[in-house]
């Protein structure tokens, strides 16, 4: 291992966080929708993990992802507890790459339960896969170099470059 | 009684024999009628001459129809096609936009398990090289690994530093899941 004493590690009690214990399917049938819940949450963390390069510093950033996405689907679970079953249901069953192409039916159904009681429209097709803006107020992180090199010394400019006393080495081209 | 029987199969074998066991008996009523013999020969007036000439396929369409004809096949599959790369590219987006929300969640949680496998690696270490006298968790002895970084800096564990305290059952069922930061 790499990691000495003097690296500091979380303990095991900042890691101890109540996870999203879903399957792929489920998770991949809400996707688009928990995206679009927690979506400022979800940049701010990305941007974090992009900037700073250090899982420890995006601790709390991915606490409050975890976060807003279970409380997501605890509501889902409160009020649209049978479309989404049936949604995932389909989705699981149709494709093995869960695309959601022949779940339309179903899709509707939870998307429409959805803007009823969470008051979120679907976001559009495209809509994660776009660029898109984040402010955040998180501040930048000032990356200093980790050693400064002192240039390499070279010969001055007018320094005598007379030719060679006994003519060139290079036989064909003299 | 078995002479008996004896007896009268040996007369039919006899009978037989003579006759011609193997061979096709003529008939037994002999009262038919001669059918008229009559010689075959080629219809009055001959056979009609044969057609030696070529008789070339009649063509069902011209060139300029069947030139007409891949044209209008090309640009139709054209426009097909392009239909069909409009609705797969539409299908692909919606596939990449799930994946793409998924992933802060799905890194978020994997962070906080590398975190703890690390640190439980560490502690292992610890473990294992207590008995070691001069040996340092994280280092050669007491010389570093990286001598040019800060203190605290991160470097991200290699794949094999990162399984190696693991149980063998473990390391087959996530390795291939898992993924460097």
């Amino acid at each position: 291992m790499v990691i000495t004493k003097d690296v500091l590690l979380p303990t095991y009690d900042e890691l101890a966080v109540e996870e999203i214990k879903l399957s792929s399917p489920a998770l991949k049938a809400a996707a688009t929708q928990v995206g679009k819940y927690c979506d400022d949450i979800n940049k701010e963390f990305m941007l974090c993990r992009a900037e700073e390069k250090d899982p420890r510093r995006c601790l709390k950033e991915g606490k409050q992802v975890t976060e807003c996405s279970l409380d997501f689907f605890r509501k889902i679970k409160k009020h649209c507890y049978r479309q989404f079953e049936r949604h995932w249901h389909c989705v699981e069953n149709q494709t093995p790459e869960m695309n959601p192409k022949y779940c339309r039916r179903s899709q509707a159904y939870f998307d429409h339960c959805v803007k009823e009681h969470l008051g979120q429209d679907p976001p559009v097709i495209g809509h994660f896969a776009q660029v898109r803006i984040h402010d955040s107020t998180r501040p930048k992180p000032n990356w200093q170099p980790i050693r400064e090199y002192e240039p390499t010394p070279s010969l001055p400019e007018d320094y005598p470059k007379p030719d060679a006393a006994y003519g060139s080495r290079a036989f064909f081209y003299p | 009684m078995l002479a008996s029987l004896w007896t009268g199969l040996r007369s039919k074998i006899l009978l037989r024999t003579q006759r011609g066991f193997f061979r096709p008996q003529r008939p037994a009523s002999s009262s038919s009628s001669p059918v008229a013999y009559q010689q075959d020969l080629p219809p009055t007036g001959g056979y009609a001459d044969y057609d030696w000439g070529r008789i070339p396929q009649k063509p069902y369409m011209g060139a300029t129809k069947q030139f007409l004809l891949v044209v209008f096949m090309t640009i139709t599959g054209k426009l097909m096609m392009e239909l069909d790369r409009k609705r797969w590219r539409g299908e692909k987006l919606e596939m990449l936009d799930a994946k793409v929300a998924l992933m802060p969640m799905l890194l978020a949680e994997r962070d906080r398990l590398y975190l703890r496998r690390i640190r439980r690696n560490r502690e292992e270490e610890e473990r294992i090289m207590k008995n070691v006298p001069g040996w340092e968790v994280g280092k050669w002895f007491d010389e570093p690994v990286y001598k040019t970084v800060p203190k605290d800096h991160w470097i991200d564990p290699t794949p094999f530093e990162y399984w190696v305290h693991c149980e063998a059952f473990e390391f087959e069922k996530w390795y291939h899941w898992w993924f460097t930061a």
